[in-house]
């Protein structure tokens, strides 16, 4: 019973109060790059969380399993990141061949996912050890919760990217000052977003 | 050798500014925020970056006929997480207050768009030298961009620049301005101010094409 | 097959020669980072323990404190203790250094450590002169303003402010044991 309070508070902060977009600053590029239609960013949103989960799952592993017995924590980053990229190919191939429904909604972000910092980004957070929520409650990144920071973090990814999404669709009908077009004006729209979402501050 | 001459120096400039990572490009964009919340900060990662960029161009750039093009990606990012590692190790070692200040920022220059863009772009197709000035000029570029948006960040938000005070004590700063949401409207108010100098010195141009032509 | 295997050598290779530049990198760097840590935990009681000269070992790894020390002054007389603790605050660990002099009082508080990760410009402000100042003078224990204390947290910081508090009694309690042990 206690044990699942945490984990939805956990989810309440990973999404709302702890954003990966607007308050972490990871995954960005493809926010930006990517949210252009609702579809397309619901798509993309949902090839990270898939990918988010597992790397979260692998790179605990091998890092608590095979780089801290040897000692060889340095070499972490280069250990994560070619468990991302080998991930992210065995599930587009994999995808390719048993759920081609899902690879042709998914496939084309995939290969974009290698070189999303919140995948990293997550993995790099999870080896820090520790989060405090504002009742104070400590969540200790355990294999369990490892893998729930990707997953509700990439959940909390796929919140802001489709919410830009939909704000830009509507943009598109706008009339906007020629030098806010493009990148300048979502990113002045991210910022008010974000600035709504410090209204979650303190809720968990 | 006076046309290599020229030629490097406008890949170096290319990378400072018509092709400026960070405003032209619009590159890397999760350091551009995340850590500009002051001058010294957006410097270091600047610098961090440069090195990293200048070393990944130029050994990628050896290796550009060994690297079979379908393992080009993964080995790039091999070659690139190579040096940022180093730069994580050396920075940790020799500068511990900025290292701590950048945080979880370094290791994740890995996934700088910038680099891997750079790599694939310019460095696997060009001799050395090229390359490793293309890396210079892009990494100048990107520290320019950011020390400039750490800078406003630092002045508005704290009321300081590289850490010496501004306004003096009776200012009140701009919390915002330091704080995620500062960084959103930072860049992209940053980004239309470049659209408006770079449209009106087009514009100029063409107004002085058309005179051109009307005196001919 | 025979493409395959050729493959994956020249990928090996390549990754086989990076380990190893990473490897001789760590050589090179490992001994500069521990003595980066143990000058930045030097200055550290320098700054809690103005008073004292030269600081020696009482207890390490004990009692929930990372590391205690005696400060003694010029002539060698015990002039108070410095603690070391670590807490957690809103993004990671905070690590925490407090003096307490023979009699009680508090010295000075320097908040940082290695792996500091508090939001820059709210949870991060612990770590500036003034929020730890305000604990000199004091005794244990301590409290935010908002619970009836003397300290003044950090404006939108409560989590990180409310660990440094927290982390400062739990010094101050651990060093009093370790005083009236002697």
């Amino acid at each position: 019973m206690n044990e699942l309070v945490k984990i939805l508070l956990f989810m309440v902060s990973c999404v709302l109060t702890h954003n990966f977009i607007f308050s972490r600053f990871l995954g960005c590029c493809p926010f930006l790059g990517v949210s252009s239609k609702v579809e397309t960013a619901f798509g993309m949103g949902m090839a990270v969380t898939f990918v988010m989960a597992l790397a979260s799952l692998f790179t605990y592993m091998v890092y608590h399993w095979m780089l801290v017995p040897l000692g060889l924590e340095y070499l972490s980053t280069i250990a994560f990141i070619l468990v991302i990229a080998s991930l992210v190919q065995v599930v587009e191939m994999f995808l390719k061949k048993s759920a081609p429904s899902l690879y042709s909604a998914l496939g084309i972000y995939l290969p974009l996912i290698t070189t999303n910092c919140a995948v990293l980004g997550v993995c790099i957070l999870n080896i820090g050890g520790s989060t405090t929520l504002a009742n104070g409650m400590v969540i200790e990144y355990n294999l369990l919760y490892s893998v729930l920071n990707g997953v509700f973090g990439a959940l909390g990814f796929l919140l802001a990217i489709v919410l830009m999404a939909g704000v830009r669709e509507r943009l598109e009908s706008a009339h906007i000052a020629t030098p806010l077009k493009g990148f300048s004006i979502s990113l002045i729209i991210a910022g008010l977003m974000s600035i709504a979402f410090m209204g979650f501050n303190g809720l968990v | 050798m006076e046309k290599k001459q020229q030629k490097l120096s406008s890949v170096f400039l290319g990378g400072v500014i018509t092709e400026n990572p960070t405003f032209r490009l619009v590159l890397g964009t999760c350091p551009t925020m995340a850590v500009t919340t002051s001058a010294l900060n957006g410097l270091g990662m600047g610098a961090a970056a440069t090195f990293v960029l200048i070393g990944s161009n130029v050994v990628i750039s050896l290796l550009r006929n060994f690297i079979p093009d379908k393992i080009r990606i993964p080995s790039f990012i091999v070659v690139i997480c190579t040096f940022v590692t180093m730069v994580q190790m050396f920075m940790q070692a020799f500068v511990p207050d900025l290292y701590a200040s950048l945080g979880m920022f370094i290791p994740l220059i890995v996934v700088n768009c910038i680099i891997l863009a750079r790599a694939e772009a310019f460095a696997s197709k060009n001799p050395v030298l090229p390359s490793a000035v293309d890396g210079l000029g892009m990494g100048l570029g990107f520290t320019l961009a950011i020390t400039l948006m750490g800078a406003i960040r630092e002045i508005i938000g704290s009321g300081t620049v590289f850490g010496l005070s501004v306004f003096g004590a009776s200012f009140e700063p701009m919390l915002l301005m330091v704080l995620p949401a500062g960084g959103f409207l930072v860049f992209g108010l940053m980004l239309a101010a470049i659209n408006i100098i770079t449209g009106k010195f087009t514009a100029k141009k063409a107004a002085a094409a058309d005179e051109a032509e009307e005196e001919v | 097959m025979r493409e395959i295997l050729k493959l994956g050598g020249k990928l090996l290779l390549l990754t086989a020669v990076a380990g190893l530049a990473l490897g001789l990198t760590n050589a090179i760097t490992k001994g500069p980072i521990e003595e980066q840590a143990v000058a930045a935990a030097n200055a550290a009681r320098q700054t809690v323990l103005g008073g004292a000269e030269t600081f020696e070992q009482v207890l390490e790894n004990e009692n929930g404190m990372d590391e205690i020390h005696r400060g003694l002054d010029a002539s060698g007389n015990v002039v108070g203790y410095t603690g070391k603790i670590t807490t957690r605050g809103y993004g990671g660990p905070i690590e925490v250094t407090v003096g307490v002099s023979v009699d009680g009082v508090i010295t000075g508080v320097n908040v940082g450590g290695s792996a500091f990760s508090e939001t820059a410009g709210l949870g991060a402000r612990v770590k500036e002169p003034w929020f730890g100042e305000q604990f000199a003078g004091l005794s244990a224990p301590v409290a935010l303003a908002k619970n009836g204390g003397e300290i003044d947290a950090v404006s939108s910081a409560t989590i990180s402010s409310t660990a440094v508090t927290t982390a400062v009694n739990d010094a101050c309690a651990a060093i009093m044991d370790c005083m009236e042990g002697r």
